[in-house]
Parts: structure tokens; sequence; C-alpha cells
């Protein structure tokens, strides 16, 4: 199906071809890239941080028939505390009339600011929010405390918030002001039941609501023969780690676990995100068991199957309770093992994973895998998920509401 | 790694070359980036971090080398298709900048294309302007790392581009046969640069000009097609005036002489003599003088003093209720090389505030000016004091002239798409 009232869709993210980290970016890229196949019209806006530039000043990319325009940030604070700039606001609305946009799609909108909400309300245009994280809620983004420790709330009120964040005044304004701009979209989408209920429990004002399920890549026509083939080929078990080495991912219950192992025939493959390879070094590795490797950064067009034949068991320890989790539905779409914390959007499939609270002792998850490479061909039946197809599909029919 | 040490001799050579043809402090530039280039190769120069990258002299440089590693350098055929001219412009002259950038806007909408100009010295709106327009036009660009920055992010974005101008000024003969009084230094900087302007005209797919002599003047030097867009009145010469005059008319007749630059002294030349002759011969007339470049009274008769009023120009509005003060404006032109290229934007002012001009026949004036029914042609002396004595003859101060010449201003030139003002060619070029 297409659109018969949109003919051309603005879709806004913080970061977007060819920037792509993230998952957020992964969906609002792959969303785009569907409506586009659909017969939609795609603009992209995103920020760029080029400190040769000018503030503000647009770079435009094209890629498979979607212009990108970059928008140069100025410089100051981390993306996550920019939530108003004017400036930003009118540039984007400055695109929008040129490009000849329809209606806005905006997800994350670190460092463009909320004010983009109402500045393109104000230009006429239709708005549908995605919500991808806690940004609206939580000012630290993933309500994860400085000491790493995932703060819980539900719901979340702002008194509890005094102490996390400096300033009791500032964090007003910005719930104030975030809250505002939220109430003038449209449509508030979010990606699982549990980010639509905690947003709306912590007041989160949206006008309309819907749980708009992400969607991923499904496996493509020669995976399961290359997985087949590689596990007949070898006896190892292989675990995967996709992020970086932080601890709001659970890297350091992983490299705890694997030093308590008491063997060490398996594999284990880090997927280093980064743009330059800088998230991991093999000395990283020191005193875990088993043979590790860095596996390459990869592109949802070229690359993900191969990742996903080469691992038999994920392990998606995020220390707070992520509102999707792409790669848990990639794997298990692939019949990749999962062992995943427990809660929150990573945990809305319907494959069974093995499960673990946020805050386990490395004890327990070494125990965990240590049942899992007693389990060595234990490979689970590949769980079907919507597709990014489906995904556009629902968003267009939602479109037609507005 | 190891690096030997180069054989001085050619290098020497070579930096005596770069001094001869570019200058010492050229050459001591390349010594010290080679010295940095050899030192960064070198242990030594690792271990200190000597021959760290230095900056791109294009602001846009890293972003290029992102795009291009991330295989999306070029930005392809446009998803929005939308017609829309971006214009560059060196805007710091602003009655330039309101002929040749505001009026090309009123072509861009007559053409059905969206429009917006940036000053080139804002490199955040230039480069914003440029990802969003189908086409591009650079006015009065001088060469230096920005103009080539657009121009190479122009060619990126695929982006067709034109270079406009109302100037010679990539003319060496235009601007050594001037006679424009300017002290030698400054005509020395102007035939100096004009290979430079030449050298971005030339990276340009099109030139368009304002002048048919113009049109031949650049056709001398480049093979590229050349447009005509011609100056015209817009809706702010078109409005009825409604500013006030700095000074009144005086009971005697009134003349009116603007000068927008120095060194005009030249161009008065031709009419001096007939101008005094005119005002000698009532001391109830008055010659108004508007704007710089006319200093010490024009040169004139010092005996006249007390009838010539000098103005300083204000603003536009201000600028046509002072001619509207006058009974008649003097457009002298010298006939020179530079003046051959002149628009005829004096003689549309004296039309909007419903003056008639006495104006030589020099430059796209006589295409303004009808002999007799809008104004008069003065080409020597004698044609001068012809075309003032017929002003002093008229019952009607030169009223009705001035009223036809207005007329025929609203008829003629108020439309930019016209054939008269534009070459069908340019239109074609935007409708590209």
């Amino acid at each position: 199906m297409t659109s018969a009232r949109f003919r051309h869709v603005l879709v806004v993210n913080v970061h977007f071809d060819p920037d792509n980290y993230g998952g957020a970016t992964i969906v609002a890229k792959e969303v785009a890239r569907h409506l586009l196949a659909a017969g939609i019209q795609v603009s992209a806006v995103a920020t760029m941080q080029a400190e040769e530039l000018p503030p503000y000043a647009v770079v435009r990319s094209h890629r498979d028939g979607i212009d990108t325009f970059r928008i140069n940030m100025p410089p100051g604070p981390a993306p996550t505390l920019r939530y108003w700039d004017d400036q930003m606001t009118a540039r984007v609305v400055q695109i929008a009339s040129q490009v000849g946009a329809d209606v806005a799609h905006l997800h994350c909108l670190q460092g463009l600011g909320a004010g983009l909400i109402p500045g393109l309300r104000g230009f006429g245009l239709p708005v549908v929010l995605s919500v991808h994280d806690f940004w609206w809620l939580c000012q630290r983004q993933f309500m994860v405390q400085p000491d790493g420790r995932y703060c819980g709330q539900d719901p979340v009120r702002l008194g509890q918030c005094v102490g996390c964040v400096s300033g009791r005044a500032q964090l007003n304004e910005r719930n104030q002001k975030l809250f505002a701009a939220v109430r003038q979209a449209d449509l508030v989408t979010f990606p699982s039941a549990f980010a639509h209920g905690l947003s709306l429990r912590s007041g989160l004002p949206a006008r309309r609501s819907a749980i708009l399920e992400n969607g991923i890549n499904h496996p493509g026509p020669g995976f399961f023969d290359d997985q087949a083939q590689r596990r007949a080929a070898s006896s190892e078990l292989t675990f995967g780690f996709v992020g970086g080495p932080s601890a709001v991912k659970g890297w350091p219950l992983v490299r705890e676990a694997f030093k308590r192992l008491d063997r060490a025939d398996f594999r284990g493959v880090v997927v280093d995100g980064s743009l330059d390879g800088s998230w991991w070094r093999p000395s990283m590795f020191q005193g875990m068991r088993g043979r590790w490797n860095i596996h390459p950064r990869f592109e949802q067009a070229a690359g993900l199957d191969q990742f996903y034949a080469s691992i038999d068991v994920l392990l998606f320890l995020s220390q707070w309770r992520e509102t999707f989790g792409l790669v848990v539905r990639e794997a298990i779409s692939r019949g990749v093992r999962v062992i995943q914390t427990e809660g929150g959007g990573a945990t809305e499939h319907r494959a069974k994973s093995r499960r673990l609270p946020i805050g386990a002792s490395p004890e327990e998850l070494s125990e965990i895998l240590g049942q899992e490479l007693q389990n060595r061909d234990g490979h689970p039946d590949p769980v079907p998920c919507r597709s990014f197809a489906d995904q556009a599909e629902e968003l267009m029919v939602l479109l037609e509401t507005l | 790694m190891a690096y030997g040490v180069p054989n001085p001799l050619p290098l020497a050579t070579r930096l005596r070359a770069i001094a001869r043809e570019e200058g010492t402090r050229a050459a001591l530039g390349r010594v010290a980036n080679y010295g940095r280039i050899r030192l960064a190769q070198t242990t030594v120069g690792k271990a200190v971090g000597f021959g760290a990258a230095a900056r791109s002299v294009y602001a846009l440089g890293p972003t290029w080398q992102h795009l291009a590693k991330n295989g999306v350098f070029f930005g392809g055929e446009r998803a929005a298709a939308r017609r829309h001219l971006a214009v560059i412009a060196e805007a710091s002259l602003p009655q330039c900048t309101r002929y040749r950038v505001d009026q090309m806007s009123g072509l861009a909408r007559a053409c059905g294309m969206g429009f917006s100009a940036a000053d080139h010295r804002d490199e955040a709106e230039s480069l914003t302007a440029l990802q969003m327009a189908s086409h591009v036009m650079l006015y009065r660009l001088e060469p230096g790392a920005r103009t080539w920055m657009y121009l190479y992010e122009a060619r990126r974005l695929g982006l067709p581009v034109l270079y406009d101008l109302d100037d010679p000024l990539f003319s060496v003969p235009a601007i050594t046969g001037s006679q424009v009084s300017l002290p030698e230094i400054l005509t020395r900087h102007f035939a100096d640069a004009a290979p430079g302007i030449l050298a971005v005209m030339g990276a340009c797919d099109a030139i368009s000009v304002s002048t048919p002599a113009l049109i031949e003047a650049v056709s001398a030097f480049l093979p590229r097609p050349v447009y005509l867009r011609r100056n015209y009145a817009d809706s702010d010469m078109l409005a009825d005036i409604g500013a006030a005059a700095p000074v009144a008319g005086g009971p005697g007749l009134t003349l009116a002489l603007a000068s927008g630059s120095d060194g005009r002294l030249g161009d008065l030349a031709v009419a001096r003599p007939a101008i005094e002759r005119f005002l000698a011969a009532d001391p109830a007339r008055r010659l108004i003088l508007i704007g710089h470049g006319l200093d010490h009274h024009a040169g004139l008769d010092p005996s006249l003093l007390r009838q010539i009023l000098p103005v300083p120009f204000q603003d536009y509005p201000a600028y046509l209720a002072q001619l509207a003060e006058a009974d008649a404006v003097l457009v002298p032109l010298a006939n020179d090389p530079f003046n051959l290229c002149k628009s005829a934007v004096r003689v549309f002012d004296a039309a909007s505030a419903g003056r008639p001009v006495i104006a030589s026949p020099v430059g796209d004036l006589p295409a303004a000016v009808r002999h007799g029914r809008t104004g008069w042609l003065a080409q020597g002396e004698a044609d001068w004091d012809a075309a003032l004595q017929a002003l002093a003859a008229r019952e009607d101060r030169g009223r009705e002239l001035g009223r036809a010449a207005k007329a025929e201003l609203h008829r003629e030139w108020s439309d930019p798409a016209a054939a008269r003002v534009t070459d069908a060619g340019l239109r074609e070029w935007l409708a590209s």
C-alpha cells in the first residue's frame, strides 16, 4: 500500500545515513527505505558534528533515493543535554519547506531539540513522534544513574531524579518544555508495551499514542545454509556480543562471568559498532576463557547475516530496561539463542530466552553460560518477527488516521 | 622505515622558481610544509607528534572526506526535484546587491523557481542554500578558498553554476582604459584581480551580465554561454515615493547628479562646461550632488558653490525623493571601455521619480532613453548645452518627459522575464 494523503515524509533523527549508529537510527533508516519503496518520497534530517563548519550549516548527501540533510551542531554540551534549540528548529522547518514535505516522522531528537514538534506543527505539518528511549522522561536518557545502576522508577517522578542530575529547577524546566512539545504531536508511538506503559504512567502527555513495534531485516535466502554449514564444520559454541564495552550494555558482567568459567572450548565474538573501530582492543579479553575476536562493524544491508551465522548464543545483558532490543529479534529470527536481562521491551517476544535480572552477579551469568556450553547442540527454531516492511505499512495506516 | 636525504639542488631550483612566480612568502610556506611532511615520515616526527595533519583550507574538507569514505560523496539525483535558485553573493555593495541579487529573485520567481540568497562570507547560510538548490548563481565572487569550496560543493551536488557580474572586472583593457580618476594603486589592484575573477568565471557553466557590451567583453575571453540579464524596474522602483527628500529643490531649474563610487570626475568632464554655463546663467538654478565620489563640488567653478547642494546617499526611497526634487537628472559618462558596460539604472531611477534624464549615449543608456520624449541623449559639449537649453525652454520644466519616462518604465522595463530584459537562453538555463 501507499499513503493517499501524504506524498513526502520528512524523517528526522539525531543520526542518519551515512552516520549509521544506534538502533533508533537503523529503525529510522529502514522504515524510511520501505516508505520509499511504497511510493512515498522521503527526505531525512539529522545532525553532524564538524568543528570546521559553522553551526547550523547543512550538508546534503544522497543514497538510494533518499536525501539526507545533516545540520552541524553548535559546540557545547553533549547532544543528550540539548533539548531545545530554536535555530535548529528554524533550520529543520526551512528544509521541510524547501523539500516540500507534507508530514514529519520524528525519532530521536537529542541535539535537534523538542522544539521541532511545535515548529513543524506551526509550519502546518502533521507530526508523528516515535519514542525509542527514555530521553523524554530522563535527562540521562537511559534511566541509568551516574553509578551505572538502572534507576528502576515506575512511574518516573522528577522528585526522585534530584541527585541523579544537577539542578531541580533546570530539570523542571526541561520536563515542562519537553512535555509541552509532546502534547503538540499528532501521534506518539512506542516500540513496546513496556515503553508505552512506563511513559504514560510517568505523565508523558501524548494526545494520541500507539504501540508501533519495530521491525527487523529478515534473514536472507542463503542464511540458514551458511549457518548449518558453519555449525557442521565446528563443534565449538560461539557467543556474540553487540555493543560497546560499557557498563550500561553489561560488558563488565560478561567479562567477569567468562573469567569464572572452568572450560575454554568455545569462541566469543564482539562487534565493534564504532565508526572508527576504536571501541575494542584484544587486551579487553584478558583473563576471559575461550577464544575471543573482534568482528568489524556491519550494516543492515551487508554483513548482518554473516555475523549471525557465525554465532550460536547472543549475549544481551543490557543493564537498563531497553525499549525494544533490535538485536534480540535479529537473533531469535535466525535461530540464535539469547541470554538476556529481564524486563523491558527486549523481552516482549515469543522466543524462549535465558534471562537474568538487571544487576545479576557474574556467578549467576557464569552458571547459565556453563549450562549453554553443556547443551551445545540445543539450537532453537527460528521465531518469526515482524519486518521493517510490516512496520512501514503499519505506519502508513497510522498516517492515514492523522 | 628509513628515508634518505634528498638531493638539495633540484629542491633549491624549485624553491627559486616558486619564489619568482609566487613570491617569497609562498616559497617559505612550501618549505615549512615540505619540512613538516618529511619530519612526519620519520620516527622522530611520529614520536613528538610533529606533522599532525594541518587543518584543511576548506571548511568542508573533512566532511567531503567523510562522505567519500562512506560512499555518498556525490549528491546524486535530487530526490526533491523542486527547482530552486541559490545565489551566493559578494554583498558588500548594497546597490549592486539590489540589482543583481534581489532582482534575480524576481526572475527566478517569474520562472517558477524558489529563491534564496546568502552573503558569501556567511558560510552557514551559503552552504545551506546550496544543499537545497537545483541551480546556483555566484555573484561577483573572487577567487579564494571559500569560493573554490562553494564551487566544488556545487559540483559535488551536481548543480549547474551561473556566474553573474555587472562590471568588466575580469578585463584588464576595460580597467586600464577607464577614465575614472582612481589612484594608480587602485587601478593596478583591480587589474591584478582580473585574472582571478576570470578563473572563477571559467569554472562556471554560464555567465550572465547586465549589458550587451559586457556580453562582448566576456565572449572575448571565455568560450562559455553568456546571457543578458538587464537590471529592471523592480517593485521598489515602481512604488510611489513615500520618503521625504533631504533637501528641497530651488525656485529655479534644479538638476541632480548621483554617484555611488569614487573617481567619477572623469565622467563629469564631458558635461562640466555646459553645466557651469547653465548654472551661471541663473543664480536661482541649483545642482544637487547625491552620494560620494564627487568631492570638492565635483570640480565645478568655485563661483557656483552656493548653487551646489551636496547630499549624502541615505537609502533608496530617500534617494528617489531627492531626484524628484530636481527637474532633470544628469547621467554623464566618459566614453571608455569600462563605461561601455554600464547599465541604465540611473535612467530608471530618474524615471521612477518621474524625471527626465540628460545622459551620455554610452553603455546601455541609449536603450532606455528616447531622445526628446523621455529625456535627452548628449554626446559632446554642444549636445549638453542643447539639452540643458531644451530643458530651460520648457514651461513644464520637463515634467511631461518625466511622466513619459515613468510610463515607459512601467510598460517596458518592469517584467524581469521580458525578452528585452532577460535573454531567452537564460530563462531556458533556469528551466533546465
